[in-house]
């Protein structure tokens, strides 16, 4: 089982690594298209990670990722506009930032569980939102937002590609700490956290400790994303970091299967995609977008990839059934 | 003194609405333990289909309210009948519910949307919108009603609760279901009606605030945002604790919006919230509960 999971791992890997290529030879003139759409779901899927550090395996609900997006893409531009700074200093200053703001925040909402806590977290996104929109018009450019300039890659301008790869590699990074988490002490303490948090307790596990850790944690991915987007982007504005996006995120961790890494990056994945294959149909897109969300929850409430699984080993059951009616003749 | 005055009032009038969003969030909240994010959608349905049947259809106020109610009852008691009791019955995760309640928001607006293709539309005022002046008091109609409806519902629903049967075993519904089951209550009639209640209800709040300003398919979200605030603000689970959520909310945002800049007031309600959450972690009147 393992291995066969690792050989699924691998030639995902693949395909993703050699999109770029394939869709040159097949599709020339969606390449770009194909680009920036996988360079999209990438930034997606770090944030949709992120939120399952918290959320899936700590089981704390965070409805504001877009403020910590939105402060990891605008400390990034700011860094590099008025410092001067490169974009490959200004990347990890921009995580590190965010993460000195996560805690800040994390001061003040962890107090909080539950419906309480996914209230608190959502006021600091519609702050950040508001703020951005309209309190720092001076310095964060208002509606407009901040607009950064072209990275150089070996005394050329950055293509597409380029970003795509650079981001991907960015995407494996934070998958891959994501799954060494999980599986390490921290990762089964805030497990363990999520299924009771008083038998935690007992057991001699510090809550608030792994607590404020997964939401750093959580917190410094949402920025990595921001600082990505913020270069990729080539700007800034507002309009990317809605409190939309943070609602976004949420569904895709829990449509794809709460609880489970590969859930957030195939909900990532599908809930990506099925917008721009609906946009053939213009002022319905949104509807029908919502109608097959809609019915995902209705009818496979444990997320796709929880369904498929049970799908799955209840064919393997059935065959173990079968065998053993065969041996017993 | 007499802008203050005003202000005052009028952040009275808005509070209300959000207050009576607030309850109808609570009310849900009691019946079943999940957050419903679809009730900004019957406000929208109240406003928007106002609009349309009034200024468009030319039926008179009095049916199409009338009409406007009975719809949003018929799509709070649908969403309940396909989406929420049946994923209750399988004991689904309670996110899951929540975030299937946001789908069907999304459906709602999205229709909508895809009816009036998104424009701005303006609700007909049951009262004239000016301000008159009352002794020394300046007061908007329009706001005094919201005012009084507010009063009256809270009134109407505090008597259903404590003053008949139904309401009994409504409370005791959101005490313990299995119990209630076992007693012989039918907890999933208990659990569409405080649906049906809540859209109602929503409806006629969408009826009162849709003349403040002029109104489209993606209006619900914010205003289901702010009376999520001033329940959470009362203290989630206490109906009445969430109308007094929704005037502090309102006041303030009236306050800000009228001596600052209308982009500060969502900010400065945001700011309020986390600050009474820090020092009061469970509401204005929240218990702990564990």
């Amino acid at each position: 089982m393992e291995k066969k999971r690792f050989w699924i791992v691998l030639v995902i890997a693949i395909l993703v690594v050699i999109i770029p290529i394939l869709g040159k030879y097949l599709f020339p003139g969606l390449n770009k298209y194909i680009l920036h759409v996988g360079t999209f779901m990438c930034i997606m899927t770090i944030l949709s990670v992120g939120l399952h550090i918290f959320f899936g395996i700590c089981g704390q609900i965070n409805f504001g990722c877009n403020g910590f997006y939105a402060c990891g893409g605008y400390i990034a531009a700011l860094l590099m506009i008025n410092l001067n700074l490169h974009y490959y200093i200004a990347l990890p200053l921009a995580v590190i930032g965010t993460g000195i703001i996560t805690v800040f925040v994390g001061l003040a909402v962890l107090r909080l569980r539950h419906w309480v806590l996914a209230l608190g977290t959502a006021a600091f996104g519609f702050a950040v939102f508001i703020t951005l929109r309209t309190v720092g018009v001076g310095f964060l450019g208002g509606d407009d937002g901040l607009f950064t300039s072209k990275l150089m890659v070996f005394g050329k301008k950055a293509s597409p590609s380029f970003y795509y790869y650079f981001i991907l590699a960015w995407t494996f990074i934070s998958i891959l700490g994501a799954y060494i988490l999980e599986n390490s002490r921290a990762g089964r303490a805030m497990k363990s956290i999520r299924a009771d948090e008083i038998a935690a307790q007992v057991t001699g596990i510090n809550i608030d400790h792994y607590v404020r850790m997964a939401f750093l944690i959580s917190g410094m991915y949402a920025g990595l994303a921001g600082a990505l987007y913020a270069q990729w982007n080539r700007g800034v504005s507002p309009d990317s970091f809605t409190p939309d996006i943070a609602m976004f995120v949420l569904v895709y961790v829990v449509v794809g299967g709460l609880g489970k890494l590969s859930g957030a990056i195939i909900g990532t994945f599908i809930l990506v995609l099925l917008p721009e294959l609906l946009i053939p149909l213009k002022e319905y897109e949104l509807l029908i977008y919502a109608v097959i969300f809609f019915l995902v929850i209705r009818f496979m409430s444990k997320g796709i990839v929880g369904t498929v699984q049970d799908l799955l080993s209840r064919r393997r059951l059935v065959g173990m059934e079968a065998a053993d009616q065969y041996s017993q003749g | 003194m007499e802008k203050a005055l005003l202000l005052t009032f009028i952040g009275f009038g808005l509070g209300s609405i959000f207050g009576l969003v607030g309850l109808i969030l609570v009310i849900t909240f009691n019946a079943t333990k999940v957050i419903n994010l679809a009730v900004g959608e019957f406000v929208m349905i109240g406003a928007l289909v106002s609009a349309i049947l009034v200024k468009s259809a030319h039926l008179p106020l009095g049916w199409s309210i009338l009409i406007i109610i009975a719809g949003a009852v018929v799509i709070g008691i649908f969403l309940n009948w396909f989406l929420v009791t049946p994923l209750l019955d399988r004991n689904v995760a309670g996110i899951m519910i929540i975030i299937g309640t946001y789908a069907g928001a999304l459906i709602v607006s999205g229709s909508a949307g895809a009816l009036t293709d998104f424009a701005f539309m303006g609700t007909p005022p049951i009262l004239p919108l000016t301000s008159i002046k009352l002794w020394i008091f300046p007061i908007v109609p329009q706001y005094g009603l919201c005012i009084l409806v507010t009063i009256g519902v809270v009134v109407a629903y505090w008597y259903f609760l404590n003053r008949t049967h139904v309401g009994w075993a409504f409370k005791a519904t959101s005490i313990n279901r299995d119990m209630c089951r076992l007693l012989g209550i039918s907890t999933s009639r208990m659990i569409a009606m405080a649906f049906a209640m809540s859209a109602g209800i929503g409806a006629i709040a969408g009826l009162l605030i849709g003349p403040m300003s002029s109104v489209n398919a993606s209006m619900g979200f914010p205003v289901m945002v702010n009376g999520f605030i001033a329940s959470v603000l009362g203290g989630m689970g206490n109906p009445y604790a969430a109308v007094v959520g929704g005037w502090v909310v309102g006041i303030l945002h009236v306050i800000i919006a009228g001596y600052f800049a209308p982009g500060y007031a969502q900010l400065a309600v945001f700011l309020l919230l986390i600050g009474i959450l820090y020092v009061r972690p469970y509401g204005l009147f929240g218990v702990h509960e564990d």
